[in-house]
């Protein structure tokens, strides 16, 4: 019987066993399959956004760089505090719960520096409104602000000022608002500017009693400007000298690290927009591109260079969406050394200007404006039409690569180019670690991808076939495992170093396929 | 002294009810008037492929080159199956007599779980997987009628069956509530993939059908769907001259609920490479997921949720067995498993009765999920109450080389 049980026993662990030896399964697969595919256009060298087709599909760089030549903030200058007001009375009296105590109308001049202006409105603004009671009874404090109105209502706001103790003065603090205000700076008569016109109104506070008021008493009111960012100002702004240092990050050549091309035909042109309600001269001091990995700098010669350039002031256009008609200046400098400028391959332009605002004085009567977010701006407007030659013109990246997968073997990638450009390449891909130090590359062969023929009108009809060989060998698969970087290299020549339009439609194609033993 | 529960044949084709595997050398009302407490685990992993390949595939261990290419001569030019079952019963068989008026019945209740897994791929499905698409530069892989089946349920079972004693013979029936935990389907009834005579793209084209229980994975204790099933014999018997059983089993449906998930469309694929808008500037990972995530994020994305119903692999079993001594037996067999991707299995065997303890028997066997096998069974009767039935169906699959299928029968008996 036992021996009967043990052999059922032995059977159920055998075949118990036999089901739970797992080990990994694998085998091997001869693999062919496109792994990557990628087309590299006209915009993607020089960036899609630079790049403007022509009538007859030739393309042109355009860069257009925008220079805010004014930094408005340095235009307004203004006080912290509007107004001191103390209030006491002569002789000692009593004074019973909800009576007035004083009322005092205040005209603050309040100091913009050399503006005299009658009307402001304010993006951003905040009062502060701190009033100080010795007096043993709580008050009730009303604030008027004549000048400040929106939507036809002016500003004011009451507030409950404790009642002072034998040992300490009440105080209050009062937060004011005054975002998008109107501001009339006009004085109650309104024949001034930079004046602040309020009333202040001072009661024994209904809920407290009788109040005995002394003249050693008094009711301190303070009013400050917390925050004052200006959207719009009206008056004479002031006669001021302006100098100013402006650059602009040129993208374009950013994929380029060495070697030169030779332009041709180009144009720029200079676009000045006075959006400012007043006239002003101006000279351009140096107007240069730079090239900071090179560390060279090339200015512009042409004779706008050191030039007073008269600019009239803008006017109201009286819509709300579009304020102002700026006043539009726009200088050629086409014929000058712009050539030598961009072949440099510049990632900045730099400009430098000086200017006078209101030269002559105040000729408008007080008639100047200001809109803060708008002010002297320049847009610098390249338009480089795509008929070069290259040499060595050499475009690298960094990509990010991850070969977890352990199951590729050895094998072969192939990569197909069908080059559309007439420009001859060489392509490298690297290997490299941390420190961007090469550590192997993938391409053991030839890496020429010849460029494509041009017909009698320069103009490639077909592209150009190559095929390249990357043999995947262990080491290579070992480097590529341990690092994750890889240096992406191109150096671009000409075909016969001539001159080539690009079109819109060349660009060269790549596949890479992958022909290798796979473990799964 | 009875073996009511004894098989005497080795076959993949064990009844999965076992109110039918009531065979025995005593009489028929004698044998039914016992109680039984059975239960039975049967395994079954069948293939055209050899059992070589199999074990490595399933169990681990590198598949080598001969081994891809014996198998690959092996297969059938048609749809090649890969097929793997597990069921797991307890029944309680107990004979009343009278019931509702009607006289020698009885009624049985059970409990069984079932794991049903089964593949058909094409010789060119079987040449891509295991030796890549490399041999397919130029060409066309067919991969038309490609199928997969997933299905995994538990059924409560209740039924009657009636003894007539002048004709010795007793039919039945059970009823089943059908527990549905999980399930996978997949068909591509036309399929193709193409392969760039230089790599340069792949192409795949067809029409593709999929199916999927809310829940797939470990948790296979989970109900998705409930459903109903009948299973229904006939056998009749002449002590020690012939034996005759018909039973058709597990004919029914599951209704899976409404976070299932269907996707049937008809697509058109070329793959050139991971599209890269530009070479200098790579994205961090040219890939992410595996193909398999990918390929299921797409078809949830392109797929939508909502009830389905499926039907379960209804299993048929006719067989005779003839006594031509009173020690030997010979058996012939014909099974189908319809809705499951099986083929017409038959079988022949022998049964020696050494004793009425102990029978030995030996059965050749060709089709269901396998080709031609060959099996060895044992059974014995340990004391008056418990019968063991203990079977390889596939005994030159455990010894031969070339041979296919691992699975196994184990039966044990309690009668009372």
């Amino acid at each position: 019987m036992r021996i009967k049980i043990l052999i059922i026993i032995s059977i159920i662990l055998a075949v118990s066993t036999f089901s739970c030896n797992k080990r990994e399964t694998h085998w091997q697969t001869d693999v062919l399959l496109p792994i990557v595919s990628s087309e590299m256009g006209v915009g993607d060298i020089f960036g899609a956004e630079n790049i403007a087709s022509n009538p007859d599909q030739s393309v042109s760089i355009v860069v257009e760089e925008d220079i805010d030549l004014l930094n408005l903030d340095s235009v307004i200058n203004i006080d912290d505090t509007i107004a001191v007001d103390i209030f006491n009375v002569p002789y000692t009296f009593t004074i019973p719960p909800g009576q007035k105590v004083i009322q005092k109308e205040t005209s603050s001049k309040v100091n913009f520096g050399k503006m005299e202006l009658v009307h402001a409105k304010a993006k951003r603004a905040k009062m502060k409104f701190y009033v100080t009671n010795s007096i043993k009874q709580p008050l009730l404090v009303k604030y008027e602000l004549f000048c400040a109105t929106k939507d036809g209502a002016i500003y004011e706001v009451e507030e409950r000022v404790e009642a002072a103790t034998a040992t300490e003065h009440a105080y209050v603090e009062k937060e004011i608002n005054l975002d998008s205000y109107d501001i009339d700076l006009s004085g109650p008569n309104k024949n001034s500017f930079n004046v602040i016109y309020a009333k202040t109104t001072v009661w024994i506070h209904p809920d407290g009693d009788t109040a005995n008021v002394s003249p050693t008493d008094t009711v301190l009111i303070v009013s400050t400007f917390d925050e004052f960012v200006p959207e719009y100002a009206y008056g004479y702004l002031g006669t001021h000298n302006l100098v100013a240092n402006a650059s602009s990050a040129i993208k374009v050549f950013g994929n380029f690290s060495s070697g030169s091309f030779d332009l041709d035909n180009m144009s720029a042109y200079i676009d000045v927009y006075n959006f400012l309600g007043v006239d002003l001269t101006m000279e351009i001091n140096d107007f240069a591109t730079k090239n900071s990995n090179a560390n060279t700098n090339i200015s512009l010669i042409h004779s706008i260079i050191g030039s007073t350039l008269n600019m009239q002031r803008a006017s109201e256009s009286g819509i709300d969406d579009y304020p102002v008609y700026a006043r539009n200046y726009k200088y050629d400098i086409s014929n000058s050394n712009l050539d030598q400028m961009v072949e440099i391959m510049p990632d900045s332009l730099l400009v430098s200007v000086s200017g006078i605002i209101n030269p002559l004085g105040n000729i408008s009567a007080g008639n100047d404006f200001i809109y803060f977010d708008k002010g002297l701006d320049a847009k610098i407007k390249l338009d480089i039409p795509l008929n070069f030659s290259a040499t060595d013109l050499l475009i690298e990246d960094y990509a990010s690569i991850n070969i977890s997968d352990d199951g590729i073997k050895e094998g072969d990638f192939n990569i197909l180019f069908k080059n559309g450009f007439p420009f001859d390449f060489n392509l490298q891909m690297y290997i490299v670690d941390n420190s961007n130090s090469i550590v192997d590359s993938l391409f053991d062969d030839a890496t020429f991808i010849g460029g494509a023929d041009v017909d009698g009108y320069g103009i490639v009809r077909n592209k150009k076939d190559t095929r390249l060989r990357m043999k995947f060998t262990n080491k290579l698969l070992e480097s590529l495992q341990s690092n994750d970087k890889m240096l992406i290299r191109a150096k671009i020549n000409s075909v016969d170093q001539k001159k080539y339009k690009l079109y819109q439609n060349y660009s060269l194609d790549i596949k890479m396929v992958g022909d290798f033993v796979y473990d799964i | 002294m009875s073996y009511g529960t004894l098989q005497l044949n080795a076959q993949i084709t064990e009844p999965k009810d076992t109110v039918v595997n009531l065979d025995s050398e005593k009489h028929m009302h004698q044998k039914h008037k016992e109680n039984h407490l059975k239960f039975r685990f049967d395994y079954d992993l069948g293939s055209v492929l050899n059992n070589a390949f199999l074990r490595k595939f399933l169990y681990g261990g590198t598949i080598d080159q001969k081994l891809i290419d014996e198998n690959y001569d092996r297969l059938q030019h048609g749809p090649n199956h890969i097929g793997n079952t597990m069921d797991f019963a307890i029944q309680y068989r107990r004979f009343t007599g009278e019931f509702l008026g009607m006289h020698n019945v009885g009624f049985s209740t059970a409990i069984e779980w079932h794991l049903h897994h089964d593949f058909d791929f094409t010789d060119d499905g079987y040449s891509l997987i295991m030796n890549g698409n490399k041999s397919f530069a130029g060409k066309t892989a067919d991969l038309s009628n490609t199928k997969y089946n997933f299905l995994q349920y538990s059924q409560i079972k209740l039924g009657l069956f009636k003894e007539n004693e002048e004709k010795h013979s007793e039919y039945g029936f059970q009823l089943a509530l059908n527990i549905g935990n999980q399930f996978e389907e997949f068909a591509a009834p036309h399929a193709q993939l193409y392969t760039d005579s230089l790599g340069e793209f792949v192409e795949l084209e067809g029409e593709f059908e999929y199916l999927e229980s809310g829940y797939i994975g470990k948790n296979s204790g989970l109900i998705q769907g409930i459903g109903a099933g009948l299973d229904l014999f006939y056998e009749i018997e002449k002590e020690h001259k012939y034996k005759f059983v018909f039973e058709v089993a597990n004919i029914g449906f599951i209704y899976w609920n409404d976070n299932s998930l269907e996707y049937e469309a008809e697509e058109h694929y070329v793959f050139e490479g991971i599209v890269i808008d530009n070479l200098f500037d790579m994205p961090e990972q040219l890939y992410s997921t595996t193909v398999n995530d990918s390929l299921h994020d797409y078809i949830i994305a392109n797929g939508h949720r909502g009830s389905h119903a499926t039907l379960t692999p209804i299993e048929l079993d006719i067989w005779y067995e003839h006594y031509l001594t009173e020690k030997i037996s010979a058996k012939a067999r014909f099974r189908h498993k319809i809705f499951g991707l099986y083929s017409p299995y038959y079988q022949l065997g022998g049964t020696y009765h050494i004793s009425d303890k102990y029978h030995i028997g030996v059965d050749a066997n060709y089709g269901g999920y396998s080709k031609l096998n060959f099996g060895v069974s044992l059974c014995m009767e340990i004391n008056d109450n418990f019968v063991v039935d203990i079977r390889t169906r596939y005994l030159m699959g455990f010894l031969g080389h070339k041979f296919s299928g691992i699975g196994g029968f184990a039966q044990i008996n309690y009668k009372f």
